[in-house]
């Protein structure tokens, strides 16, 4: 079976800026940030809303790779705030078992 | 119509909603209950922006606003903005666009930022009406 050649790329419209920049500006990631913070994960998501609130910003002043970095960074701290979130709650799970494990042998 | 770009917001929606219900058996208003205490809270003592969430939507879920505004108002807040989000992707999905929400204004995440810090800052303060604020 064969396919059909693909479309030719389109040239990038007039006035747009060449190279990897995107023509959007890059999504904040706000709502992860605080989805993160409400969920209880303290630091790391303060620090992903502190990120978020770099982005439209330093869009705005044409700096684009460091808009790019900032929503990038946001992403990547609401992501460790809900692992570290996670790892919080095995360990409390671990140690709960444990101690109710042993409570349970101290007073049977 | 693009049905099958509804995958992505049911799983979410899914996610959300078994975790309410295991919210719901597991009631976090109860000390000493299976569900952990905030880590910043357990370490330090003090209440983080996120402190009384789980015991918030618990509230919110049995329809007692007082108390669910008692437990993490600004998370309430925060609770309702983030359903308002999860509706305008859902509905950008099932149309096949982007549907601008609040996080995509100019300056919702400075905002937000701003609010987090005063509401962590305010509910820990020991003085006047302050303590009310501590959960």
């Amino acid at each position: 079976m064969t396919y059909p050649p693909p479309p030719p790329a389109q040239p990038p419209p007039y006035g747009v800026p060449q190279g990897s920049y995107p023509t959007q500006q890059p999504d904040s990631n706000l709502v992860w940030g605080i989805l993160a913070t409400v969920l209880c994960c303290l630091p790391l998501g303060i620090v992903s809303i502190v990120y978020a609130s770099k982005v439209s910003g330093l869009w705005a002043q044409g700096r684009y790779p460091e808009a790019q970095e900032a929503s990038a960074n946001a992403k990547k701290w609401a992501i460790w705030s809900a692992v570290a979130g996670v790892i919080f709650g095995i360990i409390y799970a671990i140690i709960a078992v444990a101690a109710g494990g042993f409570s349970y042998m101290s007073y049977s | 119509m693009h049905v099958r770009s509804l995958a992505a917001p049911l799983v979410v929606g899914v996610a959300a909603a078994g975790a309410c219900a295991a919210l719901w058996v597991a009631n976090p208003t109860v000390p000493g209950g299976i569900l952990p205490a905030c880590p910043t809270k357990a370490l330090l003592g003090i209440d983080c922006p996120g402190c009384g969430s789980l015991r918030m939507i618990y509230s919110l879920l049995h329809l007692d606003v007082a108390s669910a505004v008692h437990y993490n108002a600004l998370g309430l807040v925060a609770v309702l903005l983030l359903v308002w989000a999860f509706a305008a992707w859902s509905y950008g999905r099932l149309v096949g666009r982007r549907v601008s929400s609040w996080q995509h204004l100019r300056w919702s995440a400075p905002t937000a930022l701003a609010l987090t810090l005063a509401w962590f800052v305010v509910r820990n303060l020991g003085f006047g009406p302050f303590p009310a604020l501590y959960v």
